[in-house]
């Protein structure tokens, strides 16, 4: 890293990545602050505008808008009850009840604190993380790629569905879908049906377009939000900032406590900011006096601090396997991902020696958004309020609007509009269905490792004369395994344990 | 047998795992293996889906919003008018329409909104068009 720091430096005080990295952070808490706008479809509809731009701009852009928008779902959450984006579910145990006190601000303001403190630990973490895990992902063959894409997929489907059989079955349609177009090994054109345009197969961020923006834009004109009930918007007196900051550093192990649980389900593939934010909230309670415990959910500050910090840290998390390994650990990150191919650039463990500059200037540019985060957070959260009642008869057909734009920019391919639509409408069907898109939007990353790291661990096995051997017997492949199995069967035991648990008290 | 959402989704993707198990029928192994394997694992889990779903009925409906169908047919129509119209016109007359059929009557029928609506919308579309074209270079449809 030290023999990049000049280029590093070049990158962060060129004007216009400051500018882009600002903008990015303001109108990903904008978008994060508007309930029916997540931060998946702020990046996805972002992503096309990144096209003209460099490399570093475009990645620095895009991390701001994800730790903006991450940050952005508490301000509806505490004001208005209504989490901004699923990762402030938690926030709203404590941040609304805190509002309805008439300490709105105070909630706003812990909520950026911890947020940025998180992000920057989260950020930290991204920065150090990375090479360690690459470097173990050099160790990494084929049978293990296969396997890792396997754990994945397994992890996803248990955490994303209602049910594992849903999150299953959408996850292996998304490993069909990756097979449309040539196959990688044998060349051959599988499921173009004779149609042309399929023989490259489904281009990515139109998938991702369809899959995490159609189906809420839809739903967000069929739900009703809820209005504000306060007459009064919150404003910053004198002197407020200086004591929730202090109420807020004087808590130091439930900051680190939070991070570091957001970072761990964030390297996890599938778990998500909701995920970190309610685990966080819920080991807050658990290591609380008992005499405070009956104050979470009546407005206790310490669920705001531990649900924001937690999801700001998962942020960091979920790139550490993107960047190392190639594999998002969380929608947001597979808009990266995409972000990345766009520039020709390839995650994996070679990315740190092939594009060192670049990444570790968007791992540094990571941490610095957080303090930008931090700052606007403070003091402009009390204005982005105001905006969150903007109507969906406005939004809605604006972001039809965007999407259209986004799937045509990306190869100025009418059809890929036309397909967007398509899949779009088909997710929108499979969410009334209980089936989740993130499934299947894995599935479809995931596939192309998962087919390469199975066709050549055959290959090797026919080499060496089993190819069960290949699979089953390599020491990194057989924690893969078990994990895999801890994964499928760990929810099937949870279910067993509750209903006993209910007959129990029924009986 | 009454078919409820989860029944027919489940013959749903029987069907897909069958075509997609035909689909690879002329394919060499290389070619074929991993579409086949995810395939036929799809058809596994589609008939636990099935049996399940006949087992445990869910009396819960698919319920589309209207509004939201409205949207959905909209976009479908949206996409026609750009291959028709082109990108721009299209663009207007899509958000206008829809900004104005998506409010509450009660706000719809105040006086001097639909101007208003309609002139908001434009600029917006016109903003987008511009910062598209002029400042991103972001080829439109």
């Amino acid at each position: 890293m030290i023999s990049y720091i000049p280029d590093i430096m070049q990158s962060l005080l060129a004007p216009l990545n400051i500018f882009c990295m600002v903008v990015g952070v303001l109108v990903g808490i904008i978008i994060g602050a508007l309930p029916g706008l997540t931060v998946t479809m702020a990046l996805a509809l972002l992503l096309p505008f990144t096209f003209s731009m460099a490399g570093d701009t475009a990645l620095i852009t895009l991390g701001g808008l994800y730790i903006g928008g991450m940050y952005g779902g508490c301000i509806s959450a505490i004001l208005i009850n209504t989490p901004g984006t699923p990762s402030a579910i938690a926030t709203t145990f404590d941040g609304y009840p805190l509002a309805k006190k008439g300490k709105a601000i105070d909630a706003l303001i812990s909520a950026a604190v911890s947020s940025g403190i998180g992000g920057i630990i989260g950020g930290f973490a991204l920065l150090f993380l990375t090479p360690v895990l690459a470097k173990l992902a050099l160790q990494f063959g084929p049978p293990e790629y296969f396997w890792i894409a396997m754990l994945g997929l397994t992890i996803i489907a248990s955490l994303s569905s209602n049910t594992l059989l849903k999150g299953l079955i959408g996850g292996a349609v998304g490993l069909l879908l990756s097979t449309i177009g040539i196959s990688p090994i044998g060349g051959e054109s599988r499921y173009t049906f004779g149609f042309p345009p399929l023989q490259a197969g489904l281009e990515l961020i139109v998938i991702l377009i369809a899959f995490f923006c159609i189906p809420e834009v839809f739903e967000m004109v069929e739900r009703k939000i809820k209005k504000r009930q306060e007459e009064q918007t919150p404003t910053l007196e004198k002197g407020i900032v200086k004591r929730v900051l202090k109420q807020v550093m004087i808590r130091p192990f439930l900051l680190m406590r939070s991070a570091i649980i957001g970072i761990v389900i964030g390297i996890i593939p599938g778990a998500g900011g909701n995920v970190a934010g309610l685990l966080s909230y819920d080991a807050a309670v658990r290591f609380s006096k008992r005499k405070e415990r009956k104050t979470f959910g009546k407005g206790n500050m310490d669920g705001v601090i531990a649900a924001e910090s937690s999801n700001n840290a998962e942020v960091g998390g979920s790139l550490v396997p993107l960047l190392s390994l190639g594999i998002p650990g969380a929608p947001p990150a597979a808009i990266i991902l995409g972000a990345l191919m766009i520039q020709g650039i390839q995650p994996g463990p070679n990315l740190l020696t092939e594009h060192g500059a670049l990444v570790y200037t968007f791992l540094i540019s990571f941490i610095l958004a957080n303090v930008v985060m931090l700052v606007a957070g403070i003091y402009g959260s009390a204005f982005v309020g105001k905006l969150i009642t903007m109507p969906v008869y406005y939004l809605a057909p604006l972001i039809v609007l965007l999407t259209v734009i986004g799937s045509y920019a990306i190869r100025n391919n009418f059809l890929d509009v036309i397909f967007m639509l398509g899949f779009g409408l088909l997710a929108y069907v499979a969410k009334k269905i209980d089936f989740h898109p993130a499934p299947i939007v894995l599935g479809l990353i995931l596939g192309p490792i998962a087919e390469r790291g199975l066709a050549q661990s055959m290959l090797m096995g026919k080499a060496q004369g089993s190819v069960l051997e290949v699979f089953f017997t390599r020491p990194i492949s057989v924690i893969l395994i078990c994990l895999c199995f801890l994964s499928l069967v760990g929810p099937l035991l949870a279910k067993l344990k509750s209903n006993k648990t209910e007959k129990g008290e029924l009986g | 047998m009454r078919v409820t959402k989860d029944i027919g989704a489940a013959f749903f993707l029987l069907a897909l795992s069958v075509i997609a198990i035909y689909g690879v029928n002329d394919l060499t192994l290389m070619s074929a293996v991993f579409p086949l394997t995810i395939s036929i694992l799809l058809l596994v889990l589609s008939l636990i889906y099935l049996l399940q779903s006949v087992i445990k009925i869910n009396q819960a409906k698919m319920e589309f919003g209207q509004r939201g169908i409205m949207l959905a047919l909209g976009s479908i129509g949206y996409i026609f008018l750009i291959w028709l119209i082109g990108f721009l016109w299209a663009s207007l007359l899509f958000m206008c329409f829809f900004s104005i059929i998506l409010q509450e009557k009660s706000k719809r029928n105040q006086k001097g909104n639909l101007v208003k609506t309609i002139m908001l919308t434009s600029f917006l579309v016109l903003l987008f068009y511009l910062l598209f074209t002029l400042v991103f270079h972001v080829p439109l449809p």
